[in-house]
């Protein structure tokens, strides 16, 4: 067998244990080390690897499921998805896909919503920061008709049939007071100080700022906001856009 | 090819850069390491923590950027994105040594995330020297490609590995980036000597040592970075101070990672037994 047709086999053997007796022929024996406990040794490794990797991306999944349960959901993701990333910390980009419909969500059935919710924080976390318009810049551009703002490529507006970020911050914190998760929730999610921080909005103030991921004017945005929001909303969703700075002119 | 490694390391002893020290790196502790070095993937593309963290490290310290994901000996052509990428960033870090590791890693499709070994036969060695030519040739610089611990060799290999690293030497004007670990367990566990290794070894064309701690499984050793040195391997260094006494060393610690000092620690002796030899 030549190396490159060795390469494609023993990948194969590794993620579900095809074509081991072809490699045992081809490999050499150690005293210590048999061929076949080798190949096991590599599977092994393959496992820890990238259960591990999803581990701490999706730290919240892990602590609701525990170490079992988390391993086996693991295993079953990696034998429909391989990985095709250079760097291994990216592993995990279809687990919210995976987990939608997933016999597991008959016990948990936020899990999904909560695995992209922690898949959305590792790209915030990894975004570069950028800083939006002061409050005084954003005052003076909303009285021009001719500027068009945008939100901050370090932000995303999240909406979910869950109290996530709830779930979120419970599951990894000690306080294991009940609550009910059945409540949707916004969330406003960006970079500042090179931390990810977060707002929860109403729907009205949620489905407003979503129109900012493209350019608009202020008076187009007054046109379209929704009909059920009140001015108090209007004003505090003003008031956290010119505090955290995530308006950019376009 | 031209070698623009550098500056020159005046602290030769570094350490692996992990997240689990940022918080105490950033609070400006006196450092006893002279420079770190990087996993090239964990860094090249992010613009987050991990890339301030290492902006304002490099202000003080060389880096080193060590990759995991070249896959120098795989039959599929380079992921040129993924090369593009690691240029792009190298120009912006401006390491003083790059590195890779002999294997391959997986296929483009389907990466393992394991440092795999190949045959150590003479159509590996035309292919990995290709390969090596031409990748240097795209980053304008010699790389270190690192020896592998391997728990299994080939029956087509021709060559023992240190046959082959010497030919590859040889062939191609890389460097090697010798990993003492990797040899004192291959040693152990594939049933040979060290010595025979060392002694196949052009100690001009090693740009760097790698050290660290393996851990036993059954009846062999495992290659986890995650301990810290035996004395095993401070005999092994002894005898590749003979040799050159000069050479950049880093302590890698991956699992059940230490406290920052407890690496320290580590280099701290490495150094303290150059400085006897040196007596």
């Amino acid at each position: 067998m030549n190396q490159q047709d060795f390469n494609k086999k023993f990948i194969e053997s590794i993620r579900n244990g095809q074509n081991e007796e072809d490699l045992i022929a081809t490999m050499k024996n150690f005293p210590r080390l048999s061929s076949s406990r080798a190949l096991d040794v590599y599977r092994e490794d393959y496992q820890a690897r990238l259960s591990d990797a999803l581990k701490n991306t999706f730290r919240s999944v892990h602590a609701i499921l525990g170490d079992e349960e988390f391993y086996r959901l693991a295993r079953s993701y990696m034998n429909v998805f391989p990985s095709t990333f250079s760097d291994l910390d990216d592993y995990g980009d279809q687990m919210d896909d995976f987990l939608s419909g997933h016999s597991l969500e008959e016990d948990f059935p936020f899990l999904s919503q909560l695995a992209h919710f922690e898949r959305m924080f590792r790209i915030i976390f990894h975004s570069e920061e950028r800083q939006g318009l002061s409050v005084l810049d954003l005052q003076a551009a909303l009285t021009d008709e001719n500027v068009r703002l945008r939100l901050v490529s370090s932000t995303l507006v999240l909406s979910y049939h869950f109290s996530i970020e709830k779930i979120y911050s419970s599951s990894l914190s000690d306080d294991d007071s009940p609550f009910d998760f059945h409540s949707p929730q916004n969330i406003l999610m960006f970079k500042k100080d090179g931390l990810v921080k977060m707002h929860l909005l109403s729907n009205d103030q949620s489905e407003m700022l979503k129109k900012f991921h493209t350019p608009l004017s202020f008076s187009d945005c007054i046109k379209i906001a929704p009909a059920t929001m009140t001015p108090a909303e209007m004003q505090t969703l003003f008031q956290i856009i010119g505090q955290e700075q995530i308006l950019l002119k376009s | 090819m031209k070698n623009v490694n550098g500056p020159l390391l005046t602290n030769i002893y570094g350490v692996g850069l992990r997240n689990v020290h940022f918080s105490y790196l950033e609070q400006s502790h006196q450092i006893a390491a002279g420079w770190f070095e990087i996993i090239t993937e964990n860094f090249f593309r992010t613009k987050g923590r991990p890339r301030t963290v290492l902006e304002k490290l490099r202000k003080d310290f060389p880096i080193s950027c060590h990759g995991v994901s070249l896959s120098i000996a795989s039959y599929e052509d380079f992921d040129w994105v993924y090369l593009n990428d690691v240029k792009n960033f190298f120009a912006e870090i401006e390491p003083c040594l790059i590195s890779d590791h002999l294997c391959f890693t997986g296929l483009r499709q389907n990466n393992l995330h394991n440092l795999l070994p190949f045959a150590y036969n003479e159509e590996n060695l035309s292919h990995l020297s290709s390969r090596i030519h031409q990748v240097q040739e795209f980053f304008g610089r010699k790389m270190g490609f690192e020896n592998l611990s391997a728990y299994f060799d080939y029956k087509n290999s021709t060559m023992t590995e240190w046959e082959f690293i010497r030919e590859l030497l040889k062939k191609t004007d890389c460097n090697l980036l010798l990993d003492l670990n990797n040899v004192f367990v291959n040693s152990y566990n594939h049933g040979f000597s060290p010595d025979d290794f060392l002694k196949a070894i052009d100690f001009e064309k090693v740009q760097q040592l790698h050290m660290a701690g393996y851990s036993e499984r059954e009846n062999f050793y495992f290659d986890t970075h995650s301990n810290p040195l035996y004395p095993q391997l401070i005999e092994l260094y002894k005898k590749v101070i003979h040799h050159r006494n000069d050479i950049p060393v880093l302590y890698e610690w991956d699992e059940d990672i230490p406290e920052f000092p407890v690496l320290e620690q580590q280099i701290i002796k490495l150094a303290e037994v150059r400085a006897e030899l040196s007596k």
